[in-house]
């Protein structure tokens, strides 16, 4: 299937999704469901698109997750499962711990361990994990298993990884090689023996946080931001975003660490906060190496020596199906001269028209004369969709060379249709009218579309968490552009506060001048404490090109 | 003894936990008719509930999963009945052919596929994903998505079915690099 075909297709598809297919596009979509084994694995596709969507934003299945749970009607309105349709949190926490040693007191497993009311099951295995009993023994862990207090979980080596899926949304990830232990009310004290675990934390009921405990420490979640904790041979907590209360478990020493913060829990003495020590300083994307992160915006190869640039690309554009191209076949001359003949025009000459015979395809000959002898009925279309249109007119007794059926005070002859240009296809890829107007295909029709091209970095951590750029009141953005015309581009950021979790939009105007030479663009981004999420670029023309993109931050 | 009566050992146990392992599926075929999340939900449930109170005429797991996807189309399509004046849905024969060729898959590869597709949603651009939400996420139609945007419900449409494919490139992607699994090593992102 083309990838013509696939949007088509998918078009439908999305379209049926929201009951607004009419009876000629379902039968479409029958007979591309019943013809195509692809178009029916994109339905499946998008099906599960849509459910995972649900999944995602509704904070999961964690309760049908948990089947041995769910085996006995739960009398609530006759059901006998409950969807956790709870929101997460406004935004949820994320917590990394990577332990190397213990030297706390283990957690004592109690002896017959109770299910939680709130539900814990195993999810997303992979490669060996394994259920320790309290002998010792193990046991291997599928999907759906649930989990009870005193459960100890363990991933083998490389490649292998699970999940908890809790009832109210909190996600708690396991890397390789790691073990811990679910203690507390509901399992909400999660003992990391050793390894890693990624979590993320829907907002907790007050007085009741979850807690995680590494290396004679224990974290507790305050707020819920993104949080990245990490023990080594000391147990070190790192916070990028959120906040969490550490505490010493040998004296009681506590200390709260927020977003860009570290902690270093030592045997004995002050726990001391420091900033994180590694924090990138700038931002840099050189198109002339990759431009990949971008999601929209076309890297373009110059001549040889000069690189490549990125150039914005058309906003919402759509292109027409397969042989629905711009057409210019603009004129059907009806001629009337006591019999109806209906010819396509052809050309025109200085002596007359040539034009096709609609019924028997044959091309003839009207001569100029013989068109001014009688009166004219045209038909106007573009052949594409955006008009069509009918007149009559006569021959202007006082003028005899004029044909004017549209009464636009041009001669028809001259002109290709009524007062209306037809479509072509323009070297930047856009349809346009030859007033220069640019027209989108939509269900089979040319449509005027509001020209927007845009190159947008819709997300920094495409490189990871490093590639996040945290502001100061000394940052700025450095970039070169030049554009092939003069107009105004729009440069807007989204900026986003990891302790306060405000979002926060940077706009600034661009002027184009359409000059040759590359023009340099550098500029504040006084908004402390914010991060770079995304960095985008409209203009309402195309030829806009940019290049050497950069967040300089100077420290004070 | 009469076929079809008596119970080949399905206990309740056993067919939540069948059902549930084939949730995907059934879940993806009760949404290829209602077309609403919740309302799939909401299905799904009561052929749980059905199934348990029907256990006895369930012969065994295949017996089980053909008699919920049946269940699960009729009781959509009531759905629709019930809630919508007028609807269109695809013909019985298309719905047996997505059914049957969802049936030939796998339920590891479809996992796989969920897993790589969870990935790639997180990779999506942050307004690619808004409207996502909205309409998947949030449930709300495309012409409410439209006006919240500002936009035009075409446009909605062309943004939905262009991530649709998106999403399809990035996950054969994904799962042509997902021998390990997804998961991010906190190691090199603690940048130590």
């Amino acid at each position: 299937m083309h990838k013509e075909e696939e949007l088509e297709v998918l078009e439908l598809i999305v379209r049926y999704q929201d009951h607004a297919l009419d009876e000629s596009g379902i039968s479409r979509l029958n007979r591309w469901l019943n013809e195509s084994e692809p178009a029916r694995l994109l339905f499946q596709e998008t099906s599960m698109q849509a459910l995972k969507v649900f999944e995602m934003y509704n904070g999961g299945y964690a309760e049908l997750a948990c089947p041995a749970q769910t085996g006995k009607p739960s009398g609530r309105d006759g059901k006998i499962l409950g969807f956790p349709v709870r929101a997460w949190a406004a935004a949820a926490a994320v917590l990394f711990i990577a332990g190397l040693a213990l030297f706390w007191k283990p957690y004592s497993p109690v002896e017959n361990p109770s299910p939680f009311s709130l539900s814990v099951c195993v999810a997303e295995t992979r490669g060996e994990v394994l259920l320790i009993r309290p002998n010792g023994s193990d046991v291997p862990l599928k999907d759906d298993f649930p989990m009870a207090v005193g459960s100890t979980i363990s991933t083998g080596s490389t490649g292998s990884r699970a999940a908890l899926f809790y009832s109210d949304g909190t996600r708690v990830w396991l890397g390789p090689a790691t073990e811990l232990t679910l203690a507390g009310r509901d399992g909400k004290l999660i003992q990391l023996d050793h390894g890693v675990l990624t979590s993320r934390i829907a907002r907790q009921a007050e007085g009741m946080p979850l807690r995680f405990r590494a290396g004679g420490s224990e974290v507790e979640v305050i707020g819920t931001g993104i949080s990245l904790v990490r023990k080594v041979d000391e147990p070190r907590v790192l916070v990028h975003q959120g906040r969490v209360r550490v505490t010493r478990l040998l004296d009681g020493v506590s200390q709260e660490v927020s977003g860009g913060q570290q902690l270093v829990v030592t045997g004995k003495g002050p726990l001391n906060v420091e900033a994180l020590p590694v924090v990138p300083t700038k931002f840099h994307e050189d198109f002339e190496k990759d431009a990949s992160g971008w999601d929209s915006g076309k890297r373009i190869s110059l001549q040889e020596g000069q690189g490549a640039h990125l150039r914005l690309e058309p906003v919402d554009y759509s292109e027409p199906e397969s042989g629905r191209e711009p057409r210019a076949t603009p004129i059907a001359l009806v001629m009337q001269n006591g019999t109806l003949l209906q010819h396509h025009f052809s050309r025109q000459e200085e002596a007359g028209f040539h034009v096709r015979d609609r019924q028997t395809g044959r091309e003839i000959f009207l001569p100029r004369n013989r068109v001014d002898l009688f009166s004219v009925y045209g038909e106007w279309t573009d052949g594409n969709g955006v008009f069509s249109e009918k007149a009559y007119g006569a021959r202007e007794p006082s003028d005899p060379q004029m044909l004017d059926l549209d009464n636009d005070g041009l001669d028809d002859r001259r002109q290709s249709a009524p007062g209306e240009p037809v479509l072509s296809r323009t070297s930047d890829g856009i349809v346009r009218d030859s007033r220069g107007r640019a027209f989108s295909s939509q269900d089979g029709q040319w449509k005027p579309w509001r020209e927007i091209y845009r190159a947008q970095l819709a997300d920094a951590r495409t490189r990871s968490l490093a590639g996040w750029v945290a502001l100061n009141r000394n940052s700025r953005l450095v970039l070169r552009y030049r554009s092939e015309k003069a107009s105004t581009a729009s440069l807007h950021m989204e900026l986003f506060h990891p302790d306060t979790h405000n979002w926060n939009t940077f706009e600034r105007e661009l002027k184009l001048t359409g000059a040759e030479e590359w023009q340099t663009l550098d500029i504040s981004l006084n908004h402390p404490g914010f991060i770079a999420i995304s960095l985008g670029l409209d203009a309402p023309s195309s030829g806009l090109e940019i290049d050497d993109v950069r967040i300089r931050t100077f420290q004070k | 003894m009469q076929k079809g009566l008596k119970s080949m050992g399905l206990d309740e146990n056993n067919i939540v936990k069948i059902l549930l392992r084939e949730r995907v599926k059934l879940s993806a075929g009760i949404w290829a008719v209602v077309r609403e999340t919740h309302a799939t939900e909401e299905i799904f449930q009561d052929v749980i509930v059905k199934a348990l109170s029907n256990r006895e005429k369930i012969n065994d797991e295949r017996h089980l999963l053909a008699w919920a996807r049946r269940t699960g189309r009729n009781t959509a399509i009531d759905h629709l009945r019930r809630h919508r004046d007028r609807y269109v849905v695809l013909e019985e024969t298309t719905l047996d052919l997505l059914q049957e060729s969802f049936r030939e898959r796998t339920t590891d590869e479809l996992e796989n596929r969920m897993d790589a597709l969870h990935l790639c949603l997180e990779k999506l651009p942050v307004k690619t994903r808004e409207v996502l939400d909205m309409r998947y996420g949030k449930g709300m139609k495309g012409i409410q998505v439209a006006d919240i945007l500002n936009r035009t419900v075409d446009a909605i449409y062309q943004v939905l079915s262009r991530a649709q494919h998106t999403l399809r490139d990035c996950i054969e992607g994904q799962l042509k690099t997902l021998g390990t699994g997804p998961q991010t090593d906190p190691v090199s992102q603690g940048g130590e």
